[in-house]
């Protein structure tokens, strides 16, 4: 029942997303490639990868900032953050009005670089997803030195921590698959080195435990 | 409008039946397929867990443990295929 429910919800997905890239397309002349601020067709395969590796993360890292920082955003956001202990499963559950927001700000982050994607982004996808699987996995592991540039499992881990630093009430480490924009940005954190904090966000023992109650989470005022 | 009725309309069957051929290995080129991606990396990420655990010490409770972890697995086929939309 549960993946019917799923399989279904993803192919209404698919078509928002679909019907969006066409409203986008029609409102501005079906030409993407004008609003481009850099145009990498002519670059190597490689540059076109890095640089649509960084465009997309970084919109990602700032979408994901906004989720935490505005109250209605974060409603949905929380039934991500509502996981009590990591584990590679926690980088799927999502709000689906998830993919509401990120979808379109993608969608820009790839009009930006040129207005389409890499022949090879499979590669990116394929990482990517890899990437999130070891953030949410129960798992210490930082990549050594390249944890200024990867977002590892210790990092994630403390974004989901419940008790956050002072002054950083709206959160720390948003990164995606790149933590570079956290240290840029000064907006990193890992105040201890061990496994053991407790995770979630005020008010979690109330939130609704149920894939039912979930799904349409954060539409009404919760009382 | 009518336009994007139809688009509305044919992503039903096209998500589909790609979801259905990356299933059957059907795609091409056979080695993007994130669907048996997904499953093969969660197989492996979950043995990592298993292996090398965060918590120093074993769960105190190994059938709490084992049920937490088929909830993951009953999660991933929930909610796997969430990249699958969007800009691919």
């Amino acid at each position: 029942m549960f993946f019917n429910f799923y399989i279904f919800k993803l192919v209404i997905f698919m078509a928002f997303s679909n019907v969006t890239e066409m409203a986008f397309k029609d409102l501005f002349g079906g030409d993407l490639s004008k609003f481009a601020l850099i145009d990498i067709s002519t670059l190597p395969g490689c540059a076109q990868l890095l640089i649509f590796v960084v465009a997309t993360d970084f919109i990602q890292w700032f979408t994901h900032v906004m989720l935490h920082r505005f109250d209605w955003l974060w409603q949905f956001h929380k039934v991500h953050h509502s996981v009590e202990e990591m584990g590679f499963a926690a980088h799927l559950r999502y709000h689906w009005m998830e993919n509401v927001f990120y979808t379109p700000m993608k969608y820009i982050a790839v009009m930006l670089i040129g207005g389409f994607t890499p022949e090879q982004a499979y590669i990116v996808f394929y990482i990517a997803i890899a990437i999130g699987h070891l953030n949410h996995a129960n798992i210490h592991l930082t990549y050594g030195p390249l944890k200024y540039i990867l977002n590892n499992p210790v990092m994630h881990l403390w974004h989901h921590a419940y008790h956050l630093p002072e002054g950083k009430q709206h959160g720390i480490n948003f990164g995606i698959s790149l933590s570079i924009w956290d240290y840029m940005f000064r907006t990193n954190a890992i105040p201890k080195d061990d496994g053991e904090i407790e995770l979630g966000f005020p008010g979690l023992k109330s939130f609704p435990k149920t894939f039912g109650s979930q799904l349409f989470y954060g539409f009404r005022k919760e009382k | 409008m009518e336009r994007y009725w139809e688009v509305f309309l044919q992503s039903f069957s096209n998500f589909g039946g790609y979801v259905w051929r990356e299933i059957t290995f059907q795609v091409d080129p056979w080695y993007v397929n994130y669907f048996w991606w997904l499953i093969v990396l969660s197989l492996v990420v979950w043995g990592l867990e298993i292996l090398f655990s965060m918590e120093e010490e074993p769960s105190q409770d190994p059938q709490g443990f084992l049920v937490g972890h088929l909830l993951h697995v009953l999660q991933l086929l929930h909610l796997q295929a969430g990249h699958l939309h969007g800009i691919l």
